[in-house]
């Protein structure tokens, strides 16, 4: 629905001044702190993906609240400058159902934050790092599998460092760039489907 | 080349010592001679100030317009002066600082912590340009060729807790701070629970929540780009301490008729560290932004000595506080929505980090403010029962540092 050569909007355009906005795209735009304000007067949005912002920060989330009634999908991923500081502010948004936070750059420990917020946001869907992401190799599953792994094993890791997440099980599991064995998360239904 | 030809001519008897320093027993009047000497040589080459006879690279120049005292609101006096000036270059300012590694500067050693929730209208109006300030601070304090600023801002906010006694207030407070701009929002004990399950709520009658640019973040960064953007801007630094101040009165009369003693600072003295040289300043104006030491800047500066009771018998009311932080694992604890949260006994905390970290403390005065000790002992008695009581998730925490 675009204007015509003399700038006028076509009368339709207008007929819709008072329809509710319900989902933005603003993905890859330069949106930034004060243009916040066009999307934040929106009362009744439910989606709104704000992928590969180039300005959109920490600041930019702390103004998200206002959005809480009525926010169900939010995207932030691919922003440059949005870290784990924040993404604690979404924690107002308690309507939200899905939330995409793969893919930021900034956020200095992906795997950890990623079960930070599912724990902030308990009914909230969120797609967001591999959660293998930053876990090191256990050592006594590097040995099984470095015999039938055409890839070169990892370095061992020395036995502290194998983390292992309270009430989980132990369970080998394949992984697609490879064979090599992995705790995984109990319990949270996501395992290989979701690859962001 | 002319430093040579100054030593042959004003022979062996010359010392390296600075002008500044007090000599006895010279029957020559030395220095009469030598300060005529330097003047003439001045008048020749004009410009800067250069001293032909020994070096004064360390020391702070003999002249500026302003002298500041302080950390980091000293910096930011001397950051807005240049801002502000009519003229590239037209106000000369020296910052001096008692300590260059600000090891025990209020600043570094804070919790880094900015909210809008005061009761003054004033500060909350303050801390809402500070806020600004430290959104764009990468267009404030821009420098060429040199990085962009990470804060490491955590917009996580403050939640204040009142009691029965204090919630009136905190209501009054809450008023004025929405009227100011500040985003600031109310909650009964009922919401509270709902929102941080964590509380307890006992006691509580009423909370304050900032929603907006509050939170806390790296205070030794903005500390260091404020150095290094005043660096490029030409401010000069010295580390040193202000000794004496020596000012001039005058006798005016006001206009009705009152006589009044004018006084006013015009050299400053400023003492090198590790030694007993100094450097008078010639200044014109003074700023005394040495926070926990502020008082006693002022008391050299002579505020204070007058007969009690009237406005030159106060003196500065300000005195050095000591508090003690503290740093805790707790791996039951808040979760990432923590706000820093202050009990109405005095107990605060915040999150740090993502591993289950916390600092906190009690904002309760302790004694001897001149060493910066830390004692345990207060965590154990004042701090972690009211903490543990506020969040039963405290009981079980292990103090890891400070």
């Amino acid at each position: 629905m675009r204007a015509n050569e003399q700038g006028l909007s076509s009368l339709e355009f207008r007929k819709l001044q008072e329809v509710p906005v319900e989902a933005v795209d603003a993905s890859g735009c330069a949106i930034n702190y004060q243009g916040l304000d066009n999307l934040l007067a929106l009362k009744e949005l439910q989606s709104l993906s704000l992928r590969r912002c180039p300005h959109v920060d920490d600041w930019c989330l702390g103004r998200l609240y206002q959005l809480a009634d009525s926010l169900q999908e939010l995207s932030l991923a691919g922003c440059p400058r949005i870290s784990e500081r924040g993404l604690a502010c979404l924690h107002h948004l308690q309507n939200l159902r899905r939330l995409d936070i793969s893919d930021l750059p900034a956020v200095s420990n992906p795997g950890l934050t990623q079960i930070l917020v599912e724990e902030m946001l308990p009914h909230c869907e969120v797609l967001g790092a591999d959660w293998a992401q930053g876990l090191k190799v256990g050592p006594e599953e590097q040995s099984r599998d470095a015999a039938s792994s055409p890839i070169p094993a990892w370095p061992s890791a020395p036995p502290h460092q194998a983390r292992s997440l309270p009430g989980c099980a132990e369970r080998p599991t394949a992984h697609p760039s490879g064979s090599v064995g992995l705790t995984q998360l109990g319990g949270s239904g996501w395992g290989e489907g979701r690859r962001a | 080349m002319l430093r040579r030809a100054l030593r042959l001519r004003l022979g062996p008897c010359l010392s390296g010592r600075g002008l500044g320093t007090y000599r006895r027993g010279s029957t020559l009047d030395w220095d009469g001679k030598v300060s005529e000497i330097k003047k003439k040589i001045q008048s020749i080459f004009p410009g800067g100030a250069w001293n032909p006879l020994y070096d004064t690279s360390h020391l702070p120049p003999e002249r500026s317009d302003v002298v500041i005292v302080g950390g980091v609101l000293g910096l930011s006096v001397a950051y807005w002066l240049k801002r502000l000036e009519k003229q590239q270059g037209a106000i000369r300012v020296l910052v001096v600082e008692r300590d260059h590694t600000y090891a025990r500067a209020s600043t570094v050693l804070s919790v880094g912590g900015i909210r809008q929730q005061f009761s003054l209208p004033q500060n909350v109006q303050l801390s809402l340009f500070s806020a600004e300030f430290l959104r764009n601070i990468n267009e404030y304090l821009a420098v060429v060729d040199d990085p962009p600023l990470d804060l490491q801002f955590n917009p996580s906010g403050y939640l204040l807790l009142a009691s029965e006694e204090g919630a009136a207030i905190m209501e009054r407070n809450v008023k004025m701070q929405r009227q100011e701009g500040a985003k600031v929002c109310l909650m009964s004990p009922e919401q509270l629970q709902k929102k941080f399950p964590w509380i307890n709520t006992e006691g509580v009658a009423l909370a304050s929540y900032g929603l907006e640019n509050e939170g806390w973040f790296d205070p030794w960064c903005l500390l260091q780009g404020l150095r290094r953007k005043l660096q490029s801007m030409g401010v000069l630094f010295c580390q040193g301490e202000v000794t004496r101040f020596i000012s001039s009165s005058s006798h005016m009369e006001t206009a009705s008729g009152e006589q009044l003693t004018l006084k006013r600072i015009h050299e400053v003295h400023v003492k090198m560290d590790h030694s007993q040289e100094f450097q008078p300043v010639e200044c014109a104006i003074v700023v005394n932004a040495a926070g926990a030491w502020s008082g006693q800047i002022a008391e050299l500066a002579g505020v204070g000595n007058g007969p009690p009771g009237t406005m030159q018998g106060t003196k500065l009311p300000v005195e050095p506080r000591k508090r003690y932080v503290y740093l805790w694992h707790c791996p039951q604890g808040p979760g990432l929505e923590a706000p820093l949260v202050a009990d109405p006994s005095g107990a605060y905390f915040r999150r740090e980090g993502l591993g289950n970290n916390y600092v906190g403390s009690c904002s309760e005065e302790e004694p001897d403010p001149g060493n910066l000790e830390v004692d345990y002992d207060f965590f154990q008695e004042k701090v972690w029962p009211r903490l543990a009581q506020r969040v039963p998730a405290f009981e079980t925490l292990k103090v890891t540092d400070r």
